[in-house]
């Protein structure tokens, strides 16, 4: 996909939103099975899963700018975050959550978007930086400095700062294990295009 | 501050003429010429670029590299800069040539150095100069199908681009939220 289909897309999508899943899995549970037993089973299974999950989150280096100097320094040694379960992938189909730290440009908000669509549901997206979150200095100007990740792909956390301190980045990294565990099995069927959904629907708020 | 400096600083704001070596080996092909912080420059048209560059890549002691190749907006002209130096130092000379923005050619120099091939291409997409006979003078840093030439001091870039528009929240708050908080909002009673 070039850039100028992306951006087409991009400007198609807000009038062209997907519907929300309506938990097919927890509606066909309650009919199908008289109730009870199997929402209990879906509890459950809820339950190891979110917490296998949140246990062992394996990130998709994206370090793009400075802001990678920071996320290297969190993964290394002193701050340590492999005692979070926090691995570092070069692999986007072996990922979990995306972490973006850096700025990003023109020509690499194409490929974000590809590495995005290659990993597994579901997926979450860590903005790490000012540059991340909106174009940061290169806000005002730059040419070629795309104005926030989230214009490319749905994002769950923020985390701000030029750069952030490592401490706010381990902040991240409990709040995202915070958000998975509050996912249902039930939910997280079609998780991407709820997410994308909601976050198109914040955008479209102007 | 150094007296070294001091001096420095005074010779960039008043150049000095050009050493006679210099001004016998380029003086017929360059429209003119200085030394400025103790570097020689030398100011040439786009017809006499190749055979001045020839000419010093040519002499006993040649300046046989290539340290730099830039662009230049001065407003009404663009300017390309071609850094030559030459033994195992660093003795420098600038050798400077003027375009007019409306029909930037140049000879390209990758029959020299094929070093420049890198530099061309990206002063090509960012000055809008072209190369004549640059063997592939596509676009290096920007995306494939950028328009526009984002160094030239009268660039905008494009704010209909839905990755590059300003936030309409940033640019005006009142207007996406609906006004300043009205009193018992703020719970100022
Ligand atoms: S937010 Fe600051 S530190 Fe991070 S990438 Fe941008 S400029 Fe660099």
């Amino acid at each position: 996909m070039g850039l100028r289909e992306l951006e087409d897309r991009l400007r198609q999508l807000p009038g062209n939103l997907p519907r929300a899943p309506e938990q097919p899995l927890r509606r066909w549970a309650q009919t199908h099975h008289e109730g009870g037993l199997s929402v209990a089973f879906i509890n459950v299974v809820d339950k190891v899963l979110d917490t296998g999950r949140a246990c062992s989150t394996w990130g998709l280096q994206f370090g793009l700018a400075c802001c990678a100097i920071e996320m290297m320094a969190v993964g290394a040694s002193r701050y340590d975050l492999d005692r979070f379960g926090v691995f570092f992938r070069g692999s986007p189909r072996q990922a979990d959550a995306m972490l973006v730290a850096g700025t990003l440009t023109l020509k690499m908000a194409d490929v974000l978007r590809r590495l995005y669509d290659q990993m597994p549901e579901p997926r979450y997206v860590i903005a790490v930086g000012n540059c991340a979150i909106s174009g940061g200095r290169f806000y005002h100007h730059a040419y070629s400095v795309v104005r926030g990740v989230d214009r490319v792909v749905p994002v769950d956390i923020y985390v701000p700062g030029c750069p952030p301190r490592p401490e706010s980045f381990i902040d991240a990294i409990r709040k995202l294990h915070q958000l998975m565990r509050r996912e249902s099995i039930a939910d997280t069927i079609g998780h991407g295009e709820r997410q994308h959904e909601d976050f198109f629907r914040k955008r479209e708020l102007p | 501050m150094s007296e070294g400096q001091e001096q420095q600083i005074a010779s960039v704001s008043s150049p000095e003429p050009l050493s006679a070596e210099l001004q016998e080996i380029a003086g017929d092909l360059t429209t003119g010429g200085c030394v400025r912080a103790g570097r020689p420059e030398l100011l040439t048209t786009p017809e006499n670029l190749l055979p001045l560059l020839n000419r010093l890549h040519e002499l006993p002691e040649p300046y046989s590299r290539l340290t730099d190749l830039c662009g230049v907006d001065w407003g009404d002209r663009v300017q390309v800069v071609y850094a030559l130096c030459r033994g195992y130092g660093a003795e420098m000379v600038l050798v400077k040539v003027d375009l007019p923005r409306a029909q930037a050619e140049v000879p390209t120099v990758t029959g020299l150095w094929q070093l420049a091939f890198w530099p061309e291409r990206e002063v090509a997409e960012m000055f809008g100069v072209t190369f004549v006979g640059h063997p592939n003078c596509e676009h290096l840093l920007l995306p494939e199908g950028f328009v526009g030439y984002p160094l030239l001091k009268d660039y905008e870039y494009d704010r209909s681009n839905p990755l590059l528009s300003p936030d309409p929240l940033r640019e005006d708050p009142d207007a996406v939220l609906g006004g300043p908080p009205s009193e018992d909002e703020t719970g100022a009673s």
